[in-house]
């Protein structure tokens, strides 16, 4: 890739993520991410200043293509369960099609990258979702509440029954698999909690 | 077909700890060619890299000698 490949660039996206995700930060480095993706060091140079403007940069991409698809055909002026829901359905297309990033993002969330990776691609994304949650609240859906309190309702069951089924098992290490049946009743539930 | 788009140079070097980089700063910093320049002290080949539309390999070679240091092309 000394001329920009795009399909070159998204290997060494990808395989960075799952070397990451393996390896954690401190096991990971250049040479190992140009042996792994079968390009030279030379080549992963010209792109990346080093490891960590590496990690920050793909960090941020796969952030800003995330927070895309959590969008995909979502305004803030949708009624509440409408909008809810299809935030469900987009959030559990890409978590379950990218399981390596959501680990990826819980990594960054503890370590030193966190408020440089954050920071830049969060912004839009709040906006959005917050006009979402306070036009819910002045047409009187749901009750005026702190944007925690929102979240952790509307989304931790998701993100557990995710967990679940990205890592194959549930409570206990009982074998679990998500079906739609078991993602929208729980949905249900999440609705329900907001009702008034 | 340009074949470096970023105008990107890398060099494996022998530039290794904090104190290195601060003695070949004083000439990189201030060169009015060089854009941007770095060195990835925790790589095992001390990559530096320099971003300039102007400058060729050779004359970096030369500066980061001038500093007491050897560097040479990062081959593909």
């Amino acid at each position: 890739m000394r001329t920009r490949d795009a399909d070159k660039e998204l290997l060494v996206k990808q395989t960075a993520i799952q070397m990451l995700v393996a390896d954690g930060f401190e096991g990971f480095s250049m040479n190992k991410l140009a042996k792994a993706c079968n390009v030279s060091v030379a080549t992963l140079y010209i792109y990346y200043k080093d490891k960590d403007d590496l990690i920050i940069k793909i960090a941020i991409e796969e952030g800003k293509e995330m927070n895309d698809a959590t969008l995909r055909n979502f305004n803030a002026d949708m009624p509440f369960a409408e909008g809810l829901r299809r935030q469900w359905e987009n959030r559990y297309k890409y978590m379950t099609e990218h399981a390596d990033s959501l680990q990826f993002f819980d990594q960054l969330r503890s370590s030193t990258y966190q408020e440089k990776v954050f920071d830049n691609i969060t912004h839009n994304f709040k906006e959005v979702l917050g006009q979402f949650v306070l036009n819910a609240e002045k047409r009187g859906e749901i009750n005026k509440m702190a944007i925690e309190t929102y979240w952790s309702v509307a989304f931790a069951p998701l993100y557990a029954l995710i967990r679940f089924h990205n890592q194959g098992k549930s409570m206990g290490g009982k074998p679990f698999t998500i079906s739609n049946k078991i993602l929208w009743e729980t949905f249900d539930l999440v609705l329900k909690a907001f009702k008034k | 077909m340009n074949r470096n788009p970023e105008h990107v140079l890398v060099f494996r070097s022998n530039i290794k700890t904090e104190n290195d980089k601060y003695r070949v700063s004083s000439l990189l910093d201030t060169h009015p060619l060089i854009k941007d320049w770095s060195v990835d002290t925790s790589d095992e080949d001390c990559v530096l890299r320099v971003v300039s539309e102007q400058l060729q390999q050779e004359q970096i070679i030369h500066l980061v000698s001038k500093c007491g240091y050897q560097c040479e092309e990062l081959q593909d």
